[in-house]
């Protein structure tokens, strides 16, 4: 008895959503260990990205949805991680979006999280979903407003703190 | 589209499975209590990326499931896949000197310290095992 789980592929203009993969890990572990990662909770050590690429891939089999390494469609250069994010201890499934800094200044995470979006409410069939972001991550906010995200309560993360919930825009509105 | 697949082992009493979200209490509970304060994770073969090599990993979750002959049965089932499935030549396991339990099945499992393995302190307490398949060691 096998478990096979299956993990869609999306193509958006520039880019393609796919499996992260082991050629990854190198640019996984640049942006964990940089400055760039305090938005999510960073800086964290080398070690750890190695489990965070197999949870990114686990949470695929345990939720049924999850998160995408965003790469380059021509190159297949890796840009972030883009995806619907849904550990344990979260109060709903979010769009979350880390940018590598290859990533960085190109609409990218825009583009991603617009094409996850569309996958909530298409191939899920969803009806809400949000971006859990911390008050001061100044450029995630910055997104969220771009994509007609409404700021609502906030939540209290026991390790990360205050986390603003932002609703997205409905299908219709997006 | 991409495929991940992961096998089931079974032996007599026990399958080994891909974990399931209905895992996730009882795992969380595991992790917050002293059982786990020498793993980092459930049974199977790990290797981390900046991990030296491939190594055998085991966590039982209760005491009540203690001193059953599982974790031999169960890392006796993952290494034999290993040898034959996964097509390793040899695998190692890192278990903490006083964890007799853990060195008791390893021995079991056929396995031997490892003395000249690599050691991130001098006096690390932490002991290198090695295995190989049958008439490779």
């Amino acid at each position: 008895m096998t478990v096979a789980f299956h993990i869609p592929e999306i193509e958006t203009d520039r880019l393609r959503l796919r499996l992260p993969k082991a050629s990854d890990l190198a640019a996984h572990i640049a942006f964990r260990t940089s400055e760039r990662s305090k938005g999510v909770g960073g800086p964290f050590d080398a070690q750890s990205s190695f489990q965070s690429l197999e949870a990114i891939i686990g949470q695929w089999h345990l939720r049924g949805y999850g998160r995408w390494m965003v790469a380059n469609k021509v190159t297949d250069e890796p840009y972030g991680v883009v995806g619907i994010y849904h550990p344990m201890d979260w109060p709903e499934a979010e769009i979350g979006w880390s940018l590598y800094e290859a990533g960085e200044g190109k609409g990218i995470a825009h583009e991603a999280a617009t094409a996850t979006r569309e996958f909530a409410y298409t191939a899920l069939g969803w009806s809400r979903i949000v971006s859990l972001i911390m008050p001061d991550n100044v450029r995630s906010i910055r997104l969220a407003k771009r994509m007609n995200c409404r700021k609502t309560e906030a939540f209290t993360h026991p390790e990360f703190g205050a986390l603003d919930i932002w609703v997205h825009a409905t299908r219709e509105a997006a | 589209m991409s495929t991940v697949a992961i096998p089931a082992l079974e032996t007599d009493r026990l399958i080994l499975r891909a974990p399931q979200m209905s895992d996730g209490d009882i795992f969380a509970d595991v992790l917050k209590s002293a059982r786990s304060r020498r793993v980092g994770g459930p049974g199977g073969a790990w290797f981390p990326a900046t991990w030296p090599k491939p190594d055998f990993g085991w966590l039982l979750y209760d005491d009540a499931h203690d001193g059953q002959g599982y974790g031999t049965k169960v890392m006796a089932a993952l290494r034999d896949f290993t040898w034959d499935h996964v097509g390793l030549s040899t695998c190692g396991a890192y278990i903490a000197n006083d964890n007799i339990a853990s060195a008791a099945v390893a021995t079991r499992l056929g396995g031997s310290i490892d003395e000249d393995a690599r050691r991130s302190e001098k006096d690390d307490p932490i002991d290198a095992w090695r295995f190989y398949p049958k008439g490779k060691a």
